[in-house]
């Protein structure tokens, strides 16, 4: 019986040999395909943290090189954005600033009007605003009844389409609807009479 | 000292050493041969104290009562050499039986004594149990390294330890990456930005001038000035465009090696986010110093002026519109139509009051010039038409205009005077002439009336409704040629459009 144990311990140890040869390779293996694996993730985290690196000083120097043409040119574009303000200012207000645009159609009169070329305007009335569909802008809309002369008609309805270049600084206009009518004796003397509704634009803020 | 030597050493017996008289006598039990040679040479080796020693101490005195016996059997059995006398004698025993036994039957081995009795500890064991304790540890050790390594399931024992993690390291240069490219980024949208804006500038003292040089109704040295000077704006348009593209049209993102993003795709739409992020906290924050600096108006209105650009900037970092136009244009190969069209496009495509402005602009009617149609139109029916001589020679007077820009409506009303009766016929030539314009649709008249005599000359009344055509308002090739008369006058009506001679005539007769 003594016997039989002790070859069975034996056996054991033997066993014992046997099952931890076999964990050892297997532990092994597995660690060995975890590390691997593992090391591959962690050579390409590795390498891009390098590259990374070299990425981080191109950056770097890109941008101070984009900085300092910004920081060269700011003046101008300053400058260029000022002088955009400064006409949409007149052009494309901020508010209807209907008296402004009275004394620009009285401004325009009196550069228009000559005893041989006639051109004056007898009544402006201003309506209720009005704001576009899209909600983009405002616009205040006026009727104006004016004598002219065909010259002085033709120029004030450039005058009126020309209006919103920021290089002129006319307040935007916009003619809805022009009504003439001349009268045999008018016509004769070169004189147009006409009713004009005209739409004045301005931001709608 | 080797780690074999020193596990030898911690065992309970010795390993390649003769061993001691109480291990010998157990070799003896066991049937093993004795040691000689070297093996005999370490005999003087104290013995050690062992479980197998204090059984054979048990059983010596039984020994030692046989010792004569097994000399002399040993002796007379030269064959069993190898064994020792008590068990070559109980062998000698077992193989005959009868034959040889020459003393008594051979004592049993007490095998009971054997109870309780353990072989020796297997060194390949230890080994294997140490070796597969070290690979389990040091698997321990590589999941835990690449664990803090690789991942972040360790960052608060990293972090409080201080251990370097190539992840942490590398997340950390990719904020560093997606700070330096978005601030990149900034600065060539401000740039960009500041360079569409020399574009809308230009552009609409370009407009300006091109609504000049095709307007018929302006003085040809104006017009001719207004071809000269949008020569001009066009070199900086274009300029200003190339620039704008280069700044633009470049790569907002830059691939960065990170797990969580599957679709190096997606770089692009982070960095646009991250720039439209920053630009709109610039925004924000300038116009909020702007409300707090409100009472020093002059530094307000800096501020607020950077705010505004810096929002209308980044109105720009998703328009796609923009950037496919600033990409796919040969500026350069546009014509002064297209390149109007260009400016326009940009203008409503680059959200900002011009293109506000633009939009009104582009609704609106260019009356002077659709006047001056009607008058053209006119005098292809009429030769002289409003130069004062309709009392004399007869012709066509108008005495009222009605032009209605929502409806696109013109309602003309006048009067025709011939003293050769065909009053009818120049109506309807005009009306024939002005359907034929590009410019006009729809013209038409059903009723008729003619009053006078041949000595007076013969009045009849017009009323015409005419549609104005308001895309070939915007395409100044339909614009008719002053010089040109219309084929159909000459050949079909038999009106004469070059009338009686107007020499010697007063013109208000």
């Amino acid at each position: 019986m003594a016997k039989v144990n002790y070859q069975e311990i034996i056996d054991k140890q033997k066993r014992g040999i046997t099952f931890y040869t076999v964990l050892c390779v297997l532990f092994v293996g597995l660690i060995g395909a975890y590390t691997y694996f593992n090391w591959v993730d962690y050579s390409l985290h590795k390498e891009a943290v390098a590259q990374n690196e070299t990425v981080i000083q191109d950056l770097k120097s890109q941008t101070v090189s984009e900085k300092s043409e910004y920081q060269n040119q700011k003046k101008l574009f300053d400058d260029l954005s000022d002088g955009i303000d400064a006409s949409l200012k007149e052009v494309f207000p901020a508010g209807d600033d209907y008296t402004e645009l009275t004394r620009a159609f009285d401004h325009f009169e009196s550069e228009t009007d000559r005893n041989n070329n006639k051109f004056v305007i007898s009544n402006i009335e201003y309506q209720d605003i009005q704001v576009s569909e899209d909600g983009a802008y405002k616009c205040l809309p006026l009727r104006m009844t004016i004598s002219s002369s065909e010259e002085n008609f033709t120029k004030f309805l450039q005058y009126i389409e020309k209006s919103g270049s920021l290089l002129d600084k006319v307040r935007l206009m916009d003619i809805q609807s022009i009504h003439m009518s001349f009268d045999e004796s008018e016509n004769s003397s070169g004189v147009i009479n006409f009713s004009v509704k005209i739409n004045a634009y301005f931001q709608n803020i | 000292m080797s780690f074999l030597e020193k596990i030898r050493e911690k065992l309970p017996f010795e390993i390649g050493k003769s061993e001691t008289s109480e291990g010998k006598e157990a070799n003896l039990l066991l049937g093993k041969p004795e040691p000689f040679g070297d093996e005999k040479l370490s005999a003087n080796v104290p013995p050690k104290k062992n479980l197998i020693g204090a059984l054979l101490d048990k059983i010596r005195p039984k020994r030692e009562k046989t010792s004569a016996l097994d000399a002399a059997d040993a002796l007379a059995a030269p064959g069993e050499e190898g064994y020792s006398p008590l068990i070559a004698s109980a062998l000698k025993t077992e193989k005959s039986p009868t034959d040889e036994r020459i003393l008594d039957a051979p004592p049993e081995i007490d095998e009971s004594l054997l109870e309780g009795v353990e072989p020796p500890k297997s060194i390949l064991l230890y080994v294997m149990k140490g070796a597969f304790a070290f690979i389990v540890v040091l698997g321990i050790v590589a999941i835990l390294f690449f664990m803090s390594q690789t991942t972040h399931r360790l960052d608060f024992v990293t972090n409080s330890l201080n251990i370097p993690s190539v992840l942490d390291e590398l997340d950390k240069e990719n904020a560093e990456i997606k700070d330096l490219q978005t601030e990149l980024n900034i600065y060539r949208f401000l740039q960009g930005k500041f360079y569409l804006n020399q574009v809308s500038y230009y552009g609409d003292e370009y407009l300006r001038n091109y609504y000049i040089k095709w307007n018929s109704t302006i003085p040809e040295e104006e017009r001719k000035a207004a071809l000269a000077e949008m020569t001009k704006l066009k070199e900086k348009i274009v300029k200003a465009f190339d620039l704008a593209a280069e700044k633009l049209t470049k790569k907002k993102g830059i691939v960065l090696i990170d797990l969580s993003i599957e679709d190096d795709s997606q770089y692009e739409v982070i960095f646009e986010n991250l720039l439209s992020q920053k630009l709109e906290e610039k925004a924000s924050g300038l116009a909020s110093e702007s409300a707090n600096e409100a009472a020093s108006e002059d530094v307000g209105s800096t501020v607020d002026s950077g705010g505004k650009l810096y929002s209308q900037t980044r109105q720009l970092v998703s328009n796609t519109e923009l950037f496919a136009l600033l990409q796919n244009t040969n500026i350069k190969a546009l014509d002064e139509h297209e390149f109007k069209d260009l400016i326009k496009q940009i203008n409503s495509i680059v959200e900002n009051e011009l293109g506000s402005i633009q939009k009104i602009k582009e609704a609106r009617i260019n009356w002077s010039d659709i006047m001056n149609q009607i008058e053209l139109v006119t005098s292809y029916v009429d030769q002289y038409f409003s130069e004062g001589y309709y009392e004399a020679l007869g012709g066509i007077q108008y005495t009222s205009y009605d032009f209605d820009t929502s409806t696109g409506e013109i309602t003309i009303t006048g009067v025709t005077k011939r003293y050769d009766t065909t009053n009818f016929t120049m109506i309807t030539n005009l009306i024939d002439q002005l359907n034929a314009s590009s410019y006009f649709t729809g013209v038409e008249m059903k009723s008729f009336t003619k009053s006078g005599s041949a000595d007076e000359g013969y009045t009849s009344t017009l009323s015409l409704k005419v549609q104005l055509q308001k895309e070939a308002l915007e395409d100044p090739d339909d614009k008719i040629v002053p010089d040109a008369i219309p084929e159909f006058l000459e050949k079909e009506t038999g009106v004469s459009v070059s009338g009686i001679s107007v020499s010697g005539i007063n013109k208000n007769e």
